[in-house]
């Protein structure tokens, strides 16, 4: 057996240790990337949505944060570096600006590896080496991914082990196993220990979704079941969301950061969208406006068909007839063509642009009503005379708008016998009758009519309660019932809370 | 042994192919290998948990209409189960056959019969390492493919990016599996080895730690703490880090043309090569004075 010399094996072992150190450092280089390319991703993401990275309110509180300056100066790399894409529908900032090249390209598909380029760049060094020292320093908020366990254990001066060696790297299984310990306790009915575990849960596997999904419906619908609501007077200004809760909107809003987390660290899955647009924003906090722009996020990526469907519904919840008229149109053309719900949503929306022209008039006609019958009280009848050729103009441009919206609703009825737009006929059959002084005889529809249909009984108590005011108001004595009288006391002591909220908060922002 | 004698028999007196020998001896091992029971013990627990997945996550919650929007809880718990499931039986048989095939032969002297053919020392030692990767390859095949039909069952698609996490995951057991390797040819005995593994992979799964030594230690102010950061800094780098390998967690999840991804797994590719290099000089080293 010969026997060779070991000198060329040490040398050997020695380059090839310098080797190893080189090709770790790389790979460190390639993973901080990495945290820099992921974290642009989201940020760009949250800006094509929201307009800004961090609320201004919350930086009222914490000045120190630099994500808004760091997401500034990619901003300004990207834009000298990326080439010029077209833009697309829907990629303008509410200025009617378009939206930063970053964000389009983060939208846009196959661009991916551009945007790979450009973090990588010599141009992008400084970039990089700021992240680092933000993250490091928890001056990011931002941040997506990964485990931070000075996030769980304490400040600089800890020195616990990152969770990710602490579990081997099997922190994926220990997330797991956690979620099979929530879903216990779910099933025994113990919700407020469910919260935390999911906490715990998408800390440790930021990339589980449906932990994200279900410890928001947890906390929006299951932990909310059994409490009351809070009366206006009540709810408390809350930093951490910057709006006013109670014990049921503190939920709803915790849900929505959950969700907002889930974003975050998975910017390009729908379900996280679609959830906070819809569940929690569109059906828990009445927010039809940010249920509309998350729910248009949630189109931009793979979706379901229900996710366009649901879109165009909070389109029109939020006043966007127009807008969602084309969207059903849009959804008849590319997918279904013979599919009558979206037609018959296109008809709702036809039939509530009618109306909200209508009810447009409707409000300008009051006071010149009120002016009619002040200058025929004064006996000024060229005053009198005006004002009725001008409430007699409205009326002419008025009534074919509710005479075509009543033919849409009326038609809905025959054919599907639909209770949305039954609701509405009767209402605009009320509104008719008031105007023609036939209070009585609109309040007993109403009355009939909001127990046919539980779904508007509130709408509908509500109009029957101002047309009973407005019955006062001339005259008739319609009494409001004592539930109605105290209904009347709540909108108003809500609407004094609603007004002192406003009040308190201009000063805050004033002060600061 | 009889394919080694044949092999040697084949060639003309005192020569010998420069990769035949090591082939020849990787065949042996592999096929000794493969009969060892505990082996098919671990392959079967293996294979007990995969399919015992779908099990666990039979009962789970679902939100009210998920089974329409698309769950996919129940899968997402059983390929973590399963890429779990790999990684522990995987690198407890490359650990056990690593700590096992060097100092079996020599306990049973078949080793000096072996060394007695006209076979340099490099390149026994190199057929053993290379008939240790053919059964951790193996094992590992196995084990994917029944990851890969529970998946397919489950969610009618085939997981390919499944293939990039067992590439990871065999390059992870690759460094372990050499310095595993290098530790056996110390010892007469696979039990030194066998704990020594068990602490590589550990020590590997901790390097990381080192790093946020090491970045602490920046902000202290004593002297003792930054000579501790700097030492922390050295070891991170010299030591092997088998938590560059995680991606293998988070790359089924992944899109198949995720930039980072793409850029990672060729550099791991090579970062595993090294040390599978740097395990097998390590042993050469070792074992070239061995007295036999």
């Amino acid at each position: 057996m010969l026997r060779q010399s070991a000198i060329p094996a040490l040398v050997a072992l020695l380059a090839l240790l310098g080797l190893s150190t080189l090709q770790g450092k790389q790979i460190d280089r390639v993973r901080d990337a990495e945290a820099v390319y992921r974290w642009a991703l989201a940020a760009s993401v949250r800006y094509g949505v929201d307009e800004y990275l961090l609320d201004p309110d919350f930086l009222i509180e914490q000045p120190n944060l630099k994500d808004d300056l760091l997401f500034d100066q990619v901003l300004e790399v990207s834009e000298r570096y990326l080439p010029d894409i077209a833009v697309a529908e829907g990629e303008y900032m509410s200025t009617g600006e378009p939206q930063p090249k970053l964000v389009r390209y983060v939208r846009a598909d196959n661009q991916d590896k551009a945007l790979w380029a450009m973090i990588n760049d010599a141009s992008f060094a400084q970039i990089r080496r700021d992240f680092y020292t933000y993250r490091r320093d928890k001056l990011l908020v931002s941040v997506s991914g990964g485990i931070e366990v000075s996030d769980l254990y304490g400040g600089a001066e800890g020195s616990a082990p990152s969770l990710s060696n602490v579990f081997l790297g099997f922190r994926k299984m220990a997330a797991n196993l956690l979620w099979l310990e929530a879903d216990k306790h779910f099933h025994e009915g113990e919700n407020f220990r469910v919260i935390p575990i999911v906490h715990s849960v998408v800390t440790l596997d930021p990339h589980f979704v449906d932990a994200f999904l279900i410890g928001a419906w947890h906390m929006a619908y299951n932990a909310t079941a059994h409490m009351s609501d809070t009366p206006e007077s009540e709810k408390v200004w809350s930093e951490k969301y910057q709006a006013w809760v109670g014990d049921k909107e503190t939920q709803y809003y915790e849900a929505t950061e959950l969700l907002k987390d889930g974003i975050n660290k998975n910017p390009r899955n729908y379900k996280l969208y679609f959830d906070l647009g819809f569940a929690v924003y569109q059906e828990k906090l009445n927010a039809y406006d940010n249920a509309v722009r998350y729910l248009q996020e949630a189109i931009r990526y793979r979706h379901e068909r229900f996710v366009p469907r649901t879109l165009y519904r909070a389109q029109q919840l939020n006043g966007q007839y127009e807008e969602a008229i084309a969207g059903w149109k849009y959804y008849l053309e590319h997918y279904d063509p013979e599919n009558v719900i979206a037609q018959r949503f296109i008809k709702y929306n036809e039939a509530l642009i009618l109306e909200r022209d209508a009810e447009k008039l409707r409000q300008e006609m009051l006071p010149l009503q009120d002016a009619f019958a002040q200058a025929n009280a004064a006996g000024d009848s060229a005053t009198a005379e005006q004002t009725k050729s001008q409430l007699d103009e409205l009326k002419k441009t008025r009534d074919p708008l509710v005479a075509e919206a009543r033919t849409i609703w009326g038609g809905l009825v025959e054919r599907e016998d639909d209770p949305f737009s039954k609701m509405h006929l009767l209402r605009l059959n009320a509104l008719d009758m008031t105007e023609e002084k036939r209070y009585w005889e609109a309040v007993y529809l109403l009355d009939n009519a909001r127990y046919t249909s539980a779904s508007y009984f509130d709408e509908l108590s509500d109009l029957m309660i101002d047309i009973k005011k407005e019955a006062q108001k001339n005259g008739i004595p319609i009494r409001l019932t004592l539930s109605e009288q105290q209904q009347v006391i709540r909108k108003e002591k809500a609407a004094e809370a609603r007004e002192a909220q406003h009040k308190w908060l201009d000063e805050r922002r004033k002060k600061s | 042994m009889s394919h080694v004698d044949a092999t040697f028999a084949e060639a003309p007196a005192g020569k010998i192919g420069l990769l035949r020998g090591p082939w020849a001896i990787a065949v042996y091992t592999f096929r000794e290998g493969i009969r060892k029971k505990t082996l098919i013990g671990f392959l079967i627990l293996s294979v007990l948990v995969i399919f015992g997945s779908n099990v666990i996550t039979a009962f789970l919650t679902e939100m009210p209409g998920s089974s329409e929007l698309g769950s996919d809880v129940e899968a997402k718990l059983i390929k973590d189960i399963c890429i779990t499931t790999i990684s522990i039986f995987g690198v407890l048989i490359t650990i056990f056959v690593s700590a096992s095939v060097v100092p079996s032969e020599v306990e049973n002297k078949v080793i000096y019969t072996v060394l007695s053919k006209p076979l340099r020392r490099w390149q026994y030692l190199f057929g053993k390492f290379l008939g240790i990767q053919l059964i951790v390859i193996l094992n590992l095949g196995l084990m994917g493919f029944l990851f890969f039909m529970a998946i397919y069952f489950k969610q009618n698609v085939l997981p390919t990016l499944l293939l990039w996490a067992l590439l990871l995951t065999y390059l992870e057991f690759l460094v372990v599996s050499s310095l595993t390797f290098a530790v056996s040819c110390t010892s007469s005995s696979s039990v030194l080895p066998t704990i020594s593994g068990l602490f590589i992979y550990l020590v590997g799964h901790l390097t990381e730690y080192l790093r946020d030594v090491h970045d602490k230690s920046a902000f202290q102010e004593s002297t003792i703490d930054k000579v501790i950061g700097n030492i922390a800094w050295v070891l991170y780098n010299a030591l092997p880090n088998l938590q560059r390998f995680s991606m293998r967690q988070d790359i089924i999840y992944l899109s198949p043309d995720d930039p980072p991804k793409n850029a990672l797994i060729g550099q791991l590719l090579i970062y595993g090569l090294v040390w599978a290099v740097i395990g097998y000089v390590i042993s050469f080293l070792i074992f070239r004075k061995k007295e036999l």
